[in-house]
């Protein structure tokens, strides 16, 4: 090998070693301007929320009428956080009077002008505030949101519909509500809270029992955390019904009336230990003497759930002469039964045998 | 060879780069949520539980006080399961005495077979805590043994000496929530050192003034924030920090929970998900969360950083050797034709290749095989592409945390970025190629 051939390797390493140079230049200048525009915007964002901040806690303290200072348009999108991190902390009245001082700062027409035509992050802030506002001037173009793949920008559009309208938006969001697995249960509960739990209660327990399994186990889910009282024949009718484990399951969770005994108990023997754990505390919720050898013959089931809310129903039980540990534990012969008695009489701050 | 060997180096470049551009769409992606993350939070009441599983041997130290972090975490619902292995010091005692613990018959179930359970504690103050004493078995054992405690749907898996930010399980919980085929989302680690605690709470955030810390500080942006962020985008992420990672319970259980036997428990479960849900063709996620954080201490004495990045790497080629067949494998996709043979030719064979082809390229310059002229290059073209790897993940540092506020640190920074190319990267290279000779020879750390 001779070093002449090793030329053209020579070329090739200070060309690239060059541009990497040059690249960490650039990249060193690059830091730096980021670094000069955050603190000049930090420097910004300070005097606005020294001059803001206190100018509305003191127009939501203070009397009815209010003096704001000018609000320059280069300010427009920082008020918009500004009020909105407000609203999200506030209840009651003072929403009433953010809503007045922000159509008073026309922030509404802001709002739909940001909707049309701002940055992502704009577009979001927009839809906060239109739905504070309930400014339903934008409801089409809200509409036109909710229905695009978009997870956030969509659940955000269906947050302000259903503060703008609530009876409107549940009409036009539940196909989406029970099909957008992106919209995940626990946020969209949130959303939804912001309806009276009627309005989509209404809606839902009508339609319940035609719908494929996992709309009905999303159904049933938002029915329970929207504490929704789904009336107990359709409880009865999906509880009796040969339904995917999942669908009855969900069913369980909201069963605690006597007359879905019977259907219950039924599913004390289910071959799905899910659906056997939520029986087990669907029958506790409305337990009588005569369901303790039930429960207790739950405490040698296979699975370790079942055992364990057995053990929690029966130390819960209301019944004279129940909550002797001796008593709970001649219930069963089954080892891993008395284990979880054991455990939940502990985790109950109950001693484990009889004083 | 000369030519195979500037190839590897500006390849191995290329390629981190391109996952730093990876990276870089998904930060521009969140950064419009950055708002909504700012405002106040609301909880509904559905989201999932958490166990949060916390392995200690021999912490006395340090154990109180990140139980007591743990116990301040935003989360509306979460356990906290402690796993004193076997210490021979006295962290079982200081556990009892700072969170009152008392005997708990718990009916304990062994779904993965773990060193016999000695004792395990409740505490009579923080419902929400409980302490498994076992026999020793290493960490990933311990960890077996906290899983199979869990009650909660997702488990978390943090460091004894790990500090969590209070909203991380928050942010590391949404991809869960997202999507219901999530199995697994990791967090950011990055360096505690410098930084003021109290309480287990970073309530200052510093540099080091130790240069090997300042130097793993860069090193930590650069692969183990955006790198990862990269292969998270290209939903082919491979390895999860044993430190903070969150993992749907049920999942880690399906495919055997924590190996036991070895060193490279972390990568080996990520793996072997991967491979097993691929092979069961069943739909499944996993994802980085950037701003889930978790602050971790490294190492700031070269003997121990030496153990810690041999150990690093024996576990890396344990991980990637026990699931070999996965490479290029019919259902691979992503994680096995692009991931698992990046980590094989650049972190497996990397060190071999990078401390060798140096070797062979000063002995060629002195036999005259080469002209130094060639040698001056590669150094030139070498160090230039290390720099811009850095310099790289300090932009996307600067375009989305920037968690040090001060223009001097992220002057420093800068400065170290340079600086690390200058000794610490070669010593990180001699080290790994020990623990690639470790491994191969069969050794045991």
């Amino acid at each position: 090998m001779s070093a002449s051939s090793l030329e053209p390797l020579v070329q090739f390493g200070l060309i690239a070693g060059a541009a990497a140079v040059g690249l960490n230049l650039l990249l060193a200048t690059l830091i730096l301007a980021l670094r000069a525009r955050l603190n000049q915007r930090e420097r910004d964002q300070q005097a606005f929320k020294a001059i803001w901040q206190p100018a509305l806690l003191q127009a939501l303290a203070g009397p009815a009428t209010y003096v704001l200072p000018p609000l320059r348009p280069q300010e427009q999108v920082a008020f918009l956080e500004l009020w909105n991190y407000l609203h999200e902390s506030l209840r009651g009245d003072a929403t009433v009077r953010l809503n007045d001082i922000g159509r008073h700062l026309r922030c509404d027409e802001l709002a739909r002008r940001l909707l049309r035509e701002g940055s992502s992050a704009e577009r979001l802030l927009a839809m906060l505030t239109l739905g504070h506002l309930r400014d339903s001037h934008a409801w089409s173009e809200l509409e036109h949101v909710a229905r695009s793949t978009d997870t956030i920008e969509s659940l955000k559009a269906a947050r302000a519909m259903i503060q703008i309208d609530p009876t409107a938006a549940a009409r036009e969001l539940l196909p989406a509500v029970l099909t957008r697995a992106d919209w995940d249960v626990p946020r969209l509960a949130r959303i939804l809270g912001y309806a009276a739990p009627e309005v989509f209660g209404s809606l839902l327990a009508p339609r319940i029992s035609d719908m494929p399994s996992p709309q009905q186990v999303r159904a049933l889910e938002l029915i329970e955390a929207l504490h929704i009282r789904l009336p107990a024949a359709e409880l009865a009718r999906l509880l009796g019904s040969q339904l995917e484990p999942a669908v009855i399951a969900a069913a369980l969770r909201l069963a605690n009336a006597p007359q879905l005994r019977a259907a219950t108990l039924a599913h004390l023997e289910h071959p799905e230990w899910r659906v056997r754990v939520q029986a087990v505390d669907a029958v506790a919720r409305t337990a009588t003497a005569s369901d303790v050898q039930r429960l207790a013959a739950r405490l040698g089931d296979r699975e370790w759930w079942v055992r364990y809310r057995a053990a929690h129903a029966l130390v819960a039980l209301p019944f004279r002469g129940h909550q002797d540990p001796v008593v709970l534990k001649s219930l069963t012969e089954d080892r891993f039964g008395r284990d979880a008695l054991d455990q939940v009489l502990a985790e109950r701050g109950l001693p484990s045998h009889s004083s | 060879m000369t030519w195979f060997i500037f190839a590897y180096f500006v390849l191995l470049n290329g390629a981190c780069l391109a996952l730093h551009f990876f990276g870089l769409l998904r930060l521009h992606r969140d950064s419009r949520t950055k708002l909504l993350n700012d405002m106040p939070r609301l909880y509904s009441g559905l989201e999932p539980g958490i166990t949060i599983v916390l392995a200690a041997s021999n912490a006395q130290a340090g154990i109180a006080a990140s139980v007591h972090a743990m116990l301040q975490l935003a989360y509306p619902e979460f356990e906290i399961i402690v796993i004193n292995d076997g210490s021979s010091d006295a962290t079982l005692d200081v556990l009892m005495q700072e969170f009152a613990l008392v005997p708990f018959p718990e009916a304990y179930r062994q779904r993965l077979k773990t060193s016999p359970i000695r004792a395990i504690f409740r505490s009579s103050r923080f419902y929400k805590l409980r302490v498994i004493d076992k026999v020793q078995g290493g960490k990933a054992d311990a960890l077996n043994a906290g899983i199979n405690a869990a009650r909660h749907p997702l488990v978390c898996v943090v460091d004894a000496d790990s500090v969590l930010e209070r909203g991380s399980l928050d942010h590391m919980v949404r991809p869960f929530l997202r999507d219901p085929a999530m199995v697994a989302s990791a967090g950011t680690i990055r360096v505690l050192n410098g930084s003021e605690v109290q309480d287990g709470v970073a309530t200052r955030i510093g540099l080091p003034r130790n240069l090997l810390a300042l130097c793993q500080v860069v090193e930590y942006l650069r692969a183990f924030q955006f790198a990862p962020l990269g292969w998270s985008q290209l939903r082919a992420m491979l390895a999860v920090s044993g430190a903070f990672g969150l993992f749907r319970t049920e999942a880690v259980v399906e495919v055997g929970g924590y190996h036991t036997r070895g060193v490279g428990e972390g990568l080996d479960l990520v793996v072997r998900m991967h491979r097993v849900l691929r092979e069961r063709g069943q739909l499944y996620r996993m994802e980085f969360v950037p701003d889930a954080i978790c602050w971790s201490a490294v190492p700031d004495q070269l003997g121990t950083l030496r153990m810690q990045r041999i150990r690093w790497q024996h576990g890396l080629c344990e991980g990637l050797a026990s699931h070999w067949r996965m490479m290029f494998s019919r259902r691979g996709g992503t994680p096995g034709w692009l991931a698992f043979p990046f980590m094989v030719l650049f972190e497996w064979l990397g060190p071999l290749i990078e401390v060798a082809g140096c070797i062979f390229l000063l002995f060629a310059a002195a036999q005259g095989l080469i002209s130094w002229a060639v040698l001056a290059t590669f150094v030139f073209l070498a160090i230039g592409l290390g720099i811009l790897l850095s310099a790289s993940a300090l932009l996307l540092e600067e375009m989305s945390f920037h968690l040090y506020p001060k223009l001097r640190q992220v002057a420093l920074l800068g400065l170290v970025a340079v600086a690390e190319n200058f000794g610490y990267r070669q010593l990180n290279g001699v080290w790994r190629l020990i623990g690639l000779m470790r491994w191969a020879l069969g050794r045991r750390l």
